[in-house]
């Protein structure tokens, strides 16, 4: 992965472990966010918000609709 | 066939015709509505604030007018209890289980002020677009806009009604509620107003077609229960990153425990 890849993962812990407490450990490319984080759909919505304020970018919530992973969240953010 | 066998086919038969024709007066008045009433009511008033309380009062009455034709057609029946619980002026998070079809005609009847999702479609479909925009109902078009939205609305003093199931129950099962209301409840702080809604027998529920006629005439119960703070139910949970789960899953009981073994 680029250096913005690494950048977004990143990024990407440091929300995920402010906002739901998730250990930074198991925040890697394969977590799974529904079944290894623990994150719901509600979860989701806050995470597309934070990203949104973050980024400084729009994240249309289709484009989360085939995420799964951490991985996949940050070829979203890196597409955008 | 008996006489009183001939006198329950007509019966049948009638509340057939019945049917139609209120689906047939639903539809036009509709178009009514939305073609002639709404853009009166919007060139008259230009506040949208206040054009939208008119428009919502118009369909409050449409849907009075709807149900007391249903009603005078002998083709439903319902009852109502509970609303000397609602306290005017309070904005409420109106959460209701979702039966049948017309649940939220039964709803806008007796909350007409209220903010209610519609579906993506019906903002953007010719007919409805202009009614909808008019009454200002917020659009079910994407996940996180409706959250903002609703809670933003509660915030501004309105009341808001959702039916956290975000579809109609299936049959013979208890309502399974998606977090979303929950959600919108915890994070706006209002209190819930619970409504259990109920159909005996049973009918246009997720599985009926729109012209299966139930075996006798259908009898709605709304039961408007006491007002719940998610504050109450939660303590200090409320301030937990679960606490729009814990609230969904003692909201989901709650509608289990009153609707338990009327299925």
């Amino acid at each position: 992965m680029d250096a913005g890849g690494c950048d977004m993962l990143e990024r990407l812990r440091d929300v995920l472990a402010e906002r739901f407490g998730i250990d930074r450990g198991a925040i890697v490319d394969e977590a799974r966010l529904y079944e290894d984080l623990d994150l719901d759909s509600i979860d989701a919505v806050d995470l597309i918000v934070r990203l949104r304020e973050l980024t400084g970018r729009t994240v249309p919530p289709q484009a989360f609709r085939s995420v799964r992973t951490v991985g996949d969240v940050v070829r979203v953010l890196r597409s955008l | 066939m008996s006489l009183r066998g001939h006198a329950a086919a007509a019966e049948l038969g009638w509340r057939w015709i019945g049917t139609a024709l209120c689906y047939a007066v639903f539809g036009l008045g509709s178009a009514v509505l939305g073609i002639v009433a709404v853009p009166l009511v919007s060139v008259a008033v230009r506040d949208p604030t206040r054009r939208a309380a008119h428009v919502r009062a118009l369909i409050g009455g449409a849907m009075r007018c709807f149900l007391g034709l249903a009603r005078g057609l002998r083709l439903v029946d319902w009852h109502c209890e509970g609303l000397h619980r609602v306290r005017a002026g309070e904005a409420y998070l109106i959460v209701a289980n979702h039966p049948t079809l017309i649940d939220a005609v039964f709803l806008l009847a007796q909350f007409p002020q209220a903010d209610c999702v519609v579906k993506a479609g019906m903002a953007r479909n010719p007919f409805t677009r202009h009614l909808v925009r008019a009454a200002d109902y917020i659009p079910n078009s994407d996940p996180v806009a409706l959250l903002e939205t609703s809670v933003e609305r509660l915030a501004s003093g309105r009341s808001l009604i959702l039916f956290p199931e975000g579809t109609r129950t299936a049959p013979g099962r208890l309502p399974a509620l998606k977090p979303g209301a929950a959600a919108v409840a915890v994070r706006s702080g209002r209190r819930c107003l619970p409504v259990v809604i109920r159909c005996e027998p049973l009918t246009l529920s997720k599985s009926d077609p729109w012209y299966r006629i139930p075996p006798r005439r259908p009898c709605f119960f709304l039961g408007v229960q006491a007002p719940v703070a998610p504050s109450a139910v939660l303590g200090e949970a409320l301030a937990s990153r679960y606490a729009h789960r814990t609230f969904n899953a003692w909201l989901e009981a709650y509608f289990a425990a009153r609707l338990e073994g009327v299925r």
